[in-house]
């Protein structure tokens, strides 16, 4: 497995008026072509910073960001990014739209996709026409649609009751297993990190540094199966514990 | 049950409706009959005052005379063309201040300063500048409806989601695509209250500028009317342009209806 970036020794403040805030300090780690990482910290502690960072969307103060070849981003946030003036199927195929990718050719994979998530009624709808779950449901058939290089998800799943949360960080890890993907997840849900993600990177508070990775291994379970296991809660305790006294 | 009560909850609303109908109505004609009835035994002086019957006697004169038509036709091109005008202008302008952060940040407080100005003060400078004639009245109108208009739809403008941004960045959009495919969109609601502040304002604009130089139009009705000491001639002329003002407001309205349906 080659790593698709890699980032080295990359910090970053932020300047309001008189004040000079350090957010990150000293980050070092690699993501490889198919692995998921979860970052996980306190609110406040950068991390989505560091997704924006990753994806060009904000300057760093200091540091490297290798990449090693072009890569197009799937960007998912924690906010409702619909927008409130497409139907469903248009807030769909919004991501092909901007990035000019042939849709017709998609309209198939659309139509499966909305049949998947039980939104094929729902495709001529509004966004406020959706519970909060399906509205979530959109988003990340839209971030699916554009077939990124790397899925970026920030804290994409706290809107969602809890059920329908594990059910959908499930979906997510098959999907992007199942394509090879790469994916960094942005969260403050120590059991979500660990159930969906390969390695775990535990940042500590503000000016946050990497405190520990911690490779998760499953067994090949998928997220569901390995939450049942001794050792899911052996990773959470673990990470809970550096949490703590970072 | 369920029934019987969502029947009883209709049945309230329309009543509610019809009572508020009724009322205004009622207010309306009472108003007129009282105008009406205080003129037609002196007890106020009609040629002071007017009376609604003489309003609709001069009103159907001028009609026949053939001159009312021509004035009404005037200020609404006068209104048309300051509205448009002022619309295309005030989006360009909101657009590159939200598009150059800097130059909002220069401007913003000259905007205020005209904003607060009384415009009608610029009147004379204007008929110097301009001429006596319609483009006096139209730059009137728009010094009147541009400042309001700029800063309502670049406040809309600033308050598009920011996430909503990024994702579009993220998606590789250029500005163009962000503007076009959000910003504008995200601020139509800005837009449309500033349709609704420009029409209201152009009117305005526009009779003031009639009153300054023009030869006809609803505002030169009411000051010639004045001139004459034809009190008649002056209460037309207003009720012609709340009637103008209600039909131009309505027209606004049903855009915006249009719009929210999209």
């Amino acid at each position: 497995m080659n790593s698709i970036l890699e980032i080295q020794h990359l910090s970053k403040h932020y300047f309001i008026n008189k004040e000079i805030i350090e957010v990150l300090k000293d980050i070092n780690f690699k993501v490889k072509d198919d692995e998921i990482i979860a970052i996980v910290g306190a609110s406040g502690c950068g991390k989505s910073s560091l997704l924006s960072i990753i994806s060009n969307l904000l300057d760093y103060t200091d540091g490297k960001i290798i990449y090693r070849k072009p890569l197009t981003f799937g960007y998912m946030f924690q906010s409702d990014t619909l927008f409130p003036w497409l139907t469903v199927r248009d807030n769909c195929l919004l991501g092909l739209k901007i990035t000019k990718k042939d849709y017709p050719s998609k309209e198939k994979e659309l139509d499966s996709l909305l049949k998947k998530y039980h939104l094929d009624a729902f495709k001529d709808k509004y966004p406020h026409n959706l519970s909060g779950g399906m509205r979530q449901r959109v988003q990340l058939i839209r971030t699916i649609l554009i077939n990124p290089d790397i899925l970026l998800l920030d804290e994409p799943f706290s809107a969602l009751d809890y059920q329908t949360h594990l059910y959908i960080a499930d979906d997510v890890y098959k999907l992007v297993k199942s394509n090879k993907k790469a994916m960094i997840i942005v969260t403050h849900d120590i059991e979500e990190a660990v159930s969906i993600a390969d390695k775990v990177i535990v940042l500590s508070n503000r000016p946050s540094s990497i405190i520990k990775e911690i490779a998760i291994n499953k067994h090949n379970l998928n997220p569901l199966q390995f939450r049942k296991t001794e050792k899911f809660l052996e990773y959470t305790n673990e990470i809970w514990e550096l949490m703590n006294n970072g | 049950m369920v029934e019987q009560k969502y029947h009883d909850y209709l049945k309230k609303l329309k009543l509610e409706k019809i009572i508020i109908l009724l009322s205004q109505i009622s207010i309306t004609i009472l108003f007129l009959g009282l105008w009406e009835l205080l003129s037609y035994f002196h007890v106020i002086n009609s040629f002071i005052f007017s009376s609604p019957s003489m309003i609709i006697k001069t009103i159907i004169n001028l009609l026949l005379q053939g001159r009312l038509m021509t004035h009404i036709l005037i200020t609404l091109k006068e209104v048309f063309m300051a509205f448009s005008l002022g619309i295309m202008i005030s989006l360009g302008i909101a657009i590159m201040m939200y598009e150059v952060p800097l130059l909002a940040k220069i401007i913003e407080p000259f905007l205020t300063i005209i904003n607060s100005l009384p415009k009608v003060a610029l009147g004379p400078i204007i008929i110097i500048w301009f001429g006596a004639n319609e483009l006096s009245i139209i730059v009137m109108a728009l010094l009147i409806n541009l400042i309001v208009s700029v800063l309502t739809i670049y406040n809309g403008l600033k308050e598009v989601d920011a996430n909503q941004i990024l994702l579009l960045k993220s998606l590789g959009a250029s500005r163009y695509d962000i503007l076009t495919n959000l910003v504008l969109k995200s601020a139509r609601n800005a837009i449309i209250s500033s349709l609704k502040l420009n029409i209201s304002m152009t009117l305005i604009g526009v009779i003031m500028g009639e009153f300054l130089v023009s030869k006809s139009g609803i505002g030169y009705l009411i000051i010639y009317g004045t001139q004459i000491f034809n009190l008649n001639i002056v209460m037309s002329g207003i009720i012609l342009l709340c009637f103008i003002s209600i039909i131009l407001y309505q027209l606004i309205l049903l855009i915006e209806k249009k719009q929210i349906k999209k």
